[in-house]
């Protein structure tokens, strides 16, 4: 291996560590149900929309985000320990969930995912016909 | 002397042991002291703090408040973050599960000696609070030149 080569490889490496150095975050939440559907709230501060991957797969609905903060000029090796958090969790969405319908917002940290039940399951009114 | 700020803020019950950590941090950043670091496992996102020679920065993650329910203020060295986090309630939905904290928080962080009473500034942002605060010029390392 040529000296250029090991000197690519080790940067790479650096680049690797640091990609690969965060703190792993299961996001606290809370869920509401009501007759429609329900509405998850989850914590990830610091996480951009850009930042953010929702996917549903397979009724499994996965949260993704991650947050890099910002370095300083003059910031040595090391400031502020782990510059890097990711928010990582998955819930099971009930059959009665249509996760084609998902709808997500993201204000101040604060991720709503407003998931609604299917038509089949929704209350429905009866109409009585008169006779 | 004493430097008030209203602004931003709320934050996740951290537990001490995390502020603990992080004032460790702190303090080898500012090469006052440096103790054993406790685990960097959590489950819940942690304060940062970091420091360069001419300034602190504390990033404090505290989703979805009102950045008026956060008092900033520093007396001496010593950094005091407090307010009020409120969820949104609702008549119609039920809540089937709740992890979110809710409530009040409180924050007490020790600062190098030299920082600027006068310069310290605070945002909120995506959630997380930053408060940022210069340190004197005079503490700054200096080059002596020999005569």
């Amino acid at each position: 291996m040529s000296h250029q080569q090991e000197v690519v490889a080790k940067e790479k490496s650096v680049a690797e560590k640091r990609a690969n150095s965060y703190q792993s975050v299961r996001p606290r939440v809370d869920i509401h149900e009501d007759k429609e559907g329900i509405t998850l709230l989850a914590d990830i501060p610091g996480v951009s929309r850009e930042a953010l991957d929702i996917q549903i797969d397979n009724e499994i609905l996965s949260i993704d985000g991650r947050v890099e903060l910002p370095l300083p000029n003059g910031a040595k090796e090391g400031y502020a320990g782990n510059q890097i958090t990711r928010y990582q969790r998955s819930f099971s969405l009930s059959k009665e969930l249509d996760g084609e319908q998902v709808e997500a917002t993201l204000k101040d940290g604060v991720l709503a995912l407003r998931i609604p039940k299917r038509q089949e399951f929704k209350p429905r009114k009866i109409e009585i016909r008169t006779a | 002397m004493f430097a008030r700020l209203n602004g931003f803020d709320r934050s996740l019950t951290d537990n001490f042991m995390q502020l603990e950590s992080e004032m460790d941090r702190l303090f080898q950043a500012a090469g006052l002291r440096s103790r054993n670091l406790t685990s960097n496992h959590s489950s819940q996102p942690q304060m940062h703090i970091g420091s360069t020679e001419s300034q602190v920065d504390i990033y404090l993650p505290v989703a979805g408040i009102d950045s008026k329910a956060v008092t900033i203020s520093l007396e001496g060295n010593q950094m005091t973050i407090s307010g009020q986090r409120d969820l949104e309630k609702s008549e119609s939905a039920k809540l089937v599960k709740k992890e979110r904290f809710e409530g009040q928080f409180h924050y007490q962080i020790n600062l190098p000696d030299d920082v600027d009473q006068e310069r310290v500034e605070a945002s909120y942002e995506q959630g997380i609070l930053h408060v940022k605060i210069a340190r004197r010029e005079a503490a700054k390392p200096r080059q002596i030149t020999i005569q």
